[in-house]
C-alpha cells in the first residue's frame, strides 16, 4: 500500500503502523541518511548495514520523536548517532585485534575511480588522519568539511550546543593540522596554502 | 574557501566515487522492507505470546484487586488515577500525584509515562520519556520499582529524580536521600546509588558514570514555577566532582590481560600502538601482574621516544619501583626522567612528591631537601607539602 503525505503525516502513519508508511520513509530520506553515513565512517563494506540499521532504529523509536515535522533532522541525529555508535565499538574490539597481512579485507576504497592518483591518496591519508581523531572531532570534521554543513545543522546532528559545535570545530582543526605532519601530501597541501605555515 | 575545506572537499568528491557501489539499490529496498516485515512478525509475536500474556494478565488481575487510592494534582485540575494510569504532563506544566502512603510523584514538563500503586505492595512507575521527580515512603516490605527506558531502578525509601532522554538514549538519576539500586544496560550487575550522587549512562556513547553533585535540588513538593525542565536541569551548572569516572568493557583489567595473553604479549608489543601499550601495561600492574606491566612501559618508552605517553609509562615505572619493589634509585631515575620529559605537566606534582620521598627513601638527604623546597615553591598546598616542610626543615 503506498503512502502520500508530508513529513507530518508520515510520522503519524508510521505511529499507526501504515503498511507503506516505513518504505516511504526509507524512499524519503536513504539519500540524505547515506550521505551522513558515508561522510562519517568513509567508504565503508558496512555502509549498507548501517543505512539499514538507522531505519530500523527510527522505527523503533518513532514513538519518541517530539516534532513530526523535524523528521529529517531527527534521522540526522540517528545516522550521526549510529555512525559513532559503530566507530566507538570497533575502536574498542580492535584494540587488541591482530590479523596477518594476508587476513587484511580488501578496504572499499580500492575499487578504480576516475579521480586522479594524487586526489586518491589524499583521500587516503585525510581518512587516516581521521581515523586517528577523537571520534567527536572526526564527526564534526567530516559533516562539516567534507559535507559543508551549515554549524546550526551541525550542532543539532550532533546533540550540541552552538557554542560547544564551535569550540568542538577549532578544537578539530588544530587536532587535523597536528595529525597532518605524518602524512606528506595534506601538509603539503596545508603548507602550500599558507594558513597552516607559520603555525 | 580555506585550505582545509578544499582538502576535506577534494577528498569527500572521491569518497563519493569509491561509495558509488555501496549506495542503495532496489535489492537494498526490498531487503529492507523484508527487515520491516520481520520487526512487525516479532513484534506481534512478543504481544500475544502466552510467555508474555500470562504476567500481563496476574499483573492486571492483582492491581485490579487492590485499592487504588491516588490523589492526583495538577496546577490546574486535580484527579484520581486509575492503577496503571497513563500520565502526560502538559509542555509547560508538571504534573504530581501524591499516594496514600505518603509518597509522592512529579511527572515534569512533557513528560510521560505510566503509574500504579498499591497499598501492599507499593508503587510501580514507567517513565516514557522525560524526567520525573519521586519521593517514597520507607515501609518495611514494600517496594517501588521505577522503569525508565531499559533500566529499572529499585526503590525502598528515597527521594530522587529520574530522567530518560529516548531520543539520546541517555539515562539520568540524581538522588536526594536515601540508596537504590539501578539495574540495565552497562549496569547489569546492579549499580547501587546513595545519597547526592548523580548516576548517567549514555547508551549511544555506552558511557556510565557516577558523580557526587554539591548542590541539591528541590523535592517534589515545590511548585512547578519553582522547577525548571529536564533539559534545562541537565545544563544546569553544579559543580560535580567525579568519584568514580568511565567505566566499561576495556576498563576490566583481569579481561585486558587475559586478552592481550591469549593473543600473545610479544605480538602485542610489538604492533600496537602507543595508547594501546598504556592501556595494557596499567591494566597489568592493577592486577598486580608487574613483570606485565614493566615489559610493556619499556616497550613503550622505546617504540614511541618522546611522546607524552612514553612519558607517562616512565612515571608508571617509577610508581612501580617505589611502591612494589622498593628500588628507591630506580624510582628516582623514573620521576627524573618524566619531568625532564614533561615537566609543568598533569602528572608532575605528584611525581615531584613522589621524587622527594624516593630520595628521602634512598637516603640521598641533600637531593631530597633540593627537591622539597621544588615541591614547596611549587605546591605550596598540594598532597607532600607537610612531608616536604619536614624533609626540608634544617
Amino acid at each position: 500500500m503506498l503512502f502520500a503525505g508530508d513529513d507530518g503525516a508520515l510520522v503519524a502513519a508510521l505511529r499507526k503502523g501504515h503498511p507503506g508508511a516505513a518504505t516511504a520513509l526509507f524512499d524519503r530520506h536513504v539519500a540524505h541518511v547515506q550521505r551522513v553515513v558515508i561522510r562519517i565512517m568513509g567508504a565503508d563494506d558496512e555502509i549498507p548495514d548501517l543505512v539499514n540499521e538507522v531505519f530500523y532504529q527510527a522505527l523503533r523509536s518513532i514513538h519518541s520523536l517530539r516534532d513530526p515535522d523535524r523528521l529529517g533532522g531527527w534521522m540526522t541525529r540517528i545516522a550521526v548517532f549510529t555512525a559513532r555508535k559503530c566507530i566507538r565499538s570497533r575502536k574498542r574490539r580492535s584494540w587488541l585485534r591482530i590479523v596477518g597481512d594476508d587476513q587484511i579485507p580488501e578496504p572499499a576504497w580500492s575499487a578504480p575511480v576516475e579521480s586522479s592518483d594524487e586526489s586518491v591518496e589524499l583521500y587516503g591519508q585525510v581518512r587516516r588522519i581521521m581515523d586517528r581523531m577523537p571520534v567527536d572531532e572526526r564527526i564534526v570534521f567530516s559533516l562539516r568539511y567534507m559535507d559543508g554543513m551549515e554549524i546550526a545543522d551541525l550542532a543539532d546532528a550532533c546533540g550540541l550546543s552552538l557554542r560547544t559545535a564551535k569550540r568542538r570545530l577549532a578544537r578539530c582543526e588544530t587536532r587535523f593540522k597536528a595529525l597532518a605532519a605524518t602524512e606528506p601530501l595534506v601538509r603539503m597541501r596545508l603548507d602550500a596554502g599558507g594558513k597552516w605555515r607559520n603555525r | 574557501m580555506n585550505d582545509l575545506r578544499q582538502i576535506a572537499q577534494e577528498a569527500a568528491r572521491v569518497e563519493d566515487e569509491l561509495a558509488r557501489p555501496l549506495l542503495a539499490t532496489e535489492a537494498a529496498r526490498e531487503a529492507f522492507v523484508a527487515g520491516v516485515a520481520q520487526m512487525n512478525v516479532q513484534r506481534r509475536h512478543r504481544m500475544t505470546s502466552p510467555r508474555v500474556l500470562v504476567p500481563v494478565m496476574a499483573a492486571a488481575a492483582v492491581v485490579g484487586a487492590v485499592l487504588i487510592h491516588l490523589a492526583m494534582t495538577s496546577a490546574s485540575s486535580p484527579e484520581v488515577p486509575d492503577a496503571q494510569k497513563w500520565v502526560q504532563a502538559p509542555r509547560d506544566e508538571s504534573r504530581t500525584m501524591t499516594f496514600e502512603d505518603g509518597s509522592a510523584l512529579r511527572f515534569e514538563q512533557a513528560s510521560k509515562g505510566r503509574v500504579g500503586f498499591d497499598m501492599a505492595q507499593g508503587g510501580r512507575v514507567i517513565l516514557e520519556s522525560g524526567s520525573a521527580d519521586i519521593h517514597v515512603i520507607h515501609r518495611d516490605g514494600v517496594e517501588w520499582s521505577v522503569l525508565a527506558g531499559p533500566y529499572r531502578v529499585r526503590v525502598t525509601g528515597t527521594r530522587f529524580n529520574v530522567a530518560w532522554d529516548a531520543d539520546y538514549q541517555r539515562f539520568t538519576l540524581q538522588l536526594h536521600d536515601g540508596e537504590v539500586v539501578v539495574t540495565g544496560p552497562l549496569m547489569e550487575e546492579g549499580q547501587v546509588v546513595r545519597s547526592g550522587r548523580v548516576l548517567s549512562a549514555s547508551l549511544i556513547d555506552e558511557r556510565l558514570e557516577l558523580k557526587k553533585v554539591t548542590s541539591d535540588n528541590e523535592g517534589p513538593n515545590e511548585t512547578a514555577e519553582a522547577r525548571k525542565s529536564s533539559d534545562d536541569r541537565t545544563r544546569r551548572k553544579t559543580r560535580h566532582q567525579t568519584e568514580w569516572a568511565v567505566r566499561d568493557n576495556g576498563d576490566d583489567c583481569a579481561s585486558i590481560v587475559a586478552d592481550a595473553e591469549k593473543f600473545g604479549v610479544q605480538r602485542l608489543a610489538r604492533s600496537v600502538e602507543a595508547q594501546q601499550l598504556l592501556t595494557i601495561g596499567t591494566a597489568a600492574r592493577q592486577c598486580h601482574r608487574l613483570d606485565l606491566a614493566d615489559s610493556m612501559y619499556e616497550t613503550l618508552r622505546t617504540r614511541f621516544p618522546g611522546t607524552g605517553h612514553a612519558a607517562t609509562a616512565a612515571f608508571y615505572l617509577g610508581r612501580m619501583a617505589f611502591d612494589q619493589n622498593g628500588r628507591y634509585d630506580e624510582a628516582v631515575r623514573w620521576f627524573e626522567t618524566y619531568l625532564h620529559e614533561r615537566k609543568g605537566e598533569t602528572l608532575a606534582r605528584e611525581a615531584t612528591g613522589r621524587l622527594m620521598e624516593a630520595h628521602s627513601r634512598a637516603g640521598n638527604a641533600a637531593e631530597a631537601r633540593r627537591t622539597a623546597a621544588t615541591y614547596l615553591r611549587d605546591y605550596p598546598d598540594g598532597p607532600h607539602a607537610r612531608r616536604a616542610r619536614e624533609i626540608a626543615a634544617p
